[in-house]
């Protein structure tokens, strides 16, 4: 009772306060910009015939008012919030009238599996061979590893996707070119589905572990040759206690500032992987994302940076629940 | 037959950074022995070579230290090596069940986010043929009960315990396979006089019951004189005088003996404390022929050509001063 008032509630409202803040800031930002989704849907209405400017008026007028867009923006600002708290996030303004929430019920399984897994593996990874690399710090393999994460690491990663690409996909046809699934597949359970799912998505995962396990590397290696050099490492070692338990210790007593950043970076994949998704033509919600950015479709980009805000705050609340358990010097009282 | 001895120990710490090379001579040309059933003490100011001679016995020797020279020979049992020509998995079956340390500092040693019983359990676990977690820690119990420390705290994490506590504990973890000799560097700094006294008591009754070899390093006196049966002086990497605890404080021979011996407080004793003229010398660059001769108010000019010899003066009493020889 006494760990739930004086613990568990403070972060819970931290974690209102901060969805709360973040949400406003990605409702006004959006209204800032330059683009009017009115206009999109005009200019692309005008480049195919001419219209009587009238009319052209009557329509701005009507699409104005179907989008909720001629009121007041402390108005759209609260009715936006009553609607949000149904649930309902308003209608995509450059895809009227599909719901939001669909648009991004159909991208999220894509990007979600796809980073989830891609992130946790890049982190696993990283942290393993980090940890190796730096215990075994004089063996030629651990030299080797270092030199080739460190050439890594500096590569953007649309360019790592883009020599993925071309190797596995064009010049061997291992992977296919583009997509999250085969076409004419239909979701399903299927083991022909899952394969497919697993193939397309595949370069992607790899071009993102490569490039993110760079910085996990280096990371695990420094604080593991910190911790090589710490008293309780040095005394453990000098009394022979096994390398594997060692290796334990290593990883345990380097734990904490990892999981921390794991647990931000995984709840910013909401906003997906931008650069991957268009270079793959991935199905996820990077690729939505940047199309709505381009056609200035306020409902969608506040939806998923809603998405994103909560996976980020719940990230961090979750992990901030978790410390006790990761490292017995926290306690609360 | 001592249980360790070394002989003509020269272990120097050699740094060579871009062509510069430094070398500290913190070990030069040390012989002597250890026996059983006693508690040798190794006195000495701060930088004397203190801890790396104590190393250099546990065959520590991690760059940039490098022996350069001599034997350290453990022979017990008809076991009879030198400890630098070991494999490595025999001196894995050494350490901890025929001689164990206790670091200096040793706040720190225990690993902060694993309670203290795994730590017992991963450091006896390469000792033991059949691991049983149950068996073991009966032994590790029992190991506690004898050294008064409560049994609860295998379950408590290293931060849950005081200073002293941990100490206590660290003293525990190193003698919880009955080693034959304990090496303790420093076991009783940063810690209050209170607690310096518990814990000397817990050394002194190991060394009882167990009637095995402490090698104690401190540079306080104090200790030394309740603690030790045998105390080595050394100054600047070279032991100058070694002898029954009770003949180094009644009789010092070395004139910086007598200077660390009188530089003691007694009780009722108001009189003005003086110190040894000068500075200790660095070790990278040691003065020639006997290291004390610069600060020696008795140097004659043989003592700054040649370097005297460590020679038995009485039984048991050894002594490397040209004035004395």
């Amino acid at each position: 009772m006494n760990l739930l008032k004086s613990y568990i509630f403070p972060r819970l409202v931290q974690w209102v306060i901060v969805i709360l803040i973040g949400t406003t800031v990605t409702f006004i930002i959006p209204r800032f910009s330059p683009v009017n989704p009115v206009d999109v849907v005009m200019a692309s209405l005008a480049s195919y015939q001419t219209t009587d400017p009238q009319a052209m008026l009557k329509l701005k007028e009507s699409l104005e008012d179907m989008m909720g867009l001629n009121e007041n923006i402390f108005v759209q600002y609260f009715k936006f919030w009553g609607r949000l708290l149904k649930g309902d996030l308003g209608p995509s303004l450059a895809r009227f009238p599909i719901p939001v929430i669909r648009v991004i019920g159909n991208a999220m399984p894509w990007t979600i599996s796809l980073l989830l897994i891609a992130t946790i593996l890049g982190w696993l990874l990283g942290m393993v061979l980090g940890t190796f690399a730096a215990y075994y710090s004089h063996k030629s393999w651990s030299k080797i590893l270092q030199v080739v994460i460190m050439a890594l690491y500096p590569v953007p990663y649309y360019v790592m996707a883009l020599i993925l690409l071309m190797i596995f996909a064009y010049i061997f046809p291992i992977f296919p070119l583009f997509g999250g699934v085969g076409i004419g597949l239909k979701p399903s359970l299927s083991l022909n589905f899952i394969l497919s799912v697993i193939k397309h998505g595949f370069l992607p995962a790899v071009s993102i572990i490569l490039v993110s396990i760079g910085w996990r590397f280096m990371s695990q290696r420094a604080l593991t040759s910190t911790l090589l050099s710490s008293d309780f490492i040095v005394y453990a070692r000098i009394a022979g206690v096994r390398n594997r338990k060692i290796l334990f210790y290593l990883f345990r007593n380097s734990l904490l500032p990892q999981a921390t950043d794991l647990a931000l970076s995984l709840g910013g994949i909401f906003s997906g992987a931008l650069i991957t998704e268009v270079v793959f033509s991935y199905p996820g919600l990077g690729q939505i994302l940047y199309s709505a950015i381009l056609q200035g479709d306020y409902n969608l980009v506040i939806g998923i940076s809603v998405f994103s805000i909560i996976g980020v705050a719940t990230g961090a609340l979750i992990i901030d629940l978790l410390y006790p358990f990761l490292d017995p010097r926290i306690r609360y009282s | 037959m001592p249980i360790v001895s070394a002989k003509n120990l020269r272990a120097y710490y050699i740094v060579d950074v871009y062509g510069f090379k430094r070398t500290v001579k913190a070990v030069d040309d040390i012989s002597m022995e250890i026996n059983e059933n006693e508690i040798l003490g190794l006195a000495g100011e701060s930088g004397c070579g203190k801890s790396t001679l104590m190393k250099v016995l546990l065959g520590l020797v991690i760059a940039p230290l490098k022996v350069l020279n001599g034997q350290v020979i453990y022979s017990f049992n008809g076991f009879e090596k030198n400890i630098f020509e070991l494999s490595e998995k025999e001196l894995e079956n050494l350490k901890w069940e025929v001689f164990s340390y206790i670091p200096q500092g040793s706040m720190n040693i225990l690993n902060p986010t694993r309670k203290i019983g795994d730590t017992f359990f991963d450091f006896m676990e390469p000792h033991m043929e059949k691991f049983d977690k149950k068996y073991v820690r009966e032994i590790i119990i029992q190991h506690l009960g004898n050294l008064d420390l409560p049994a609860e705290i295998l379950e408590s994490f290293p931060h849950q315990l005081s200073g002293g506590m941990k100490q206590r504990v660290t003293i525990a973890l190193a003698t919880i396979l009955k080693p034959r000799i304990i090496f303790a560097d420093e076991p009783t700094t940063a810690l209050d006089v209170v607690v310096q006294r518990d814990v000397i008591q817990l050394l002194k009754n190991i060394q009882k019951n167990s009637k095995n070899t402490i090698v104690l390093v401190t540079h306080d006196m104090a200790i030394h004189a309740n603690l030790a049966t045998r105390i080595a002086v050394m100054y600047a990497g070279k032991i100058i005088e070694i002898a029954q605890t009770k003949d180094i404080f009644k009789n010092p021979l070395h004139p910086y003996t007598k200077y660390l011996i009188s530089s003691l407080p007694k009780i009722g004793d108001k009189t003005y404390k003086k110190s040894i003229p000068g500075a200790p010398p660095s070790l990278a660059n040691p003065p020639e022929g006997c290291r004390f001769h610069p600060r020696c108010p008795e140097a004659k000019k043989e003592c700054s050509e040649s370097v005297p010899e460590l020679i038995e003066l009485e039984t048991g009493h050894k002594v490397a001063c040209f004035r004395i020889n």
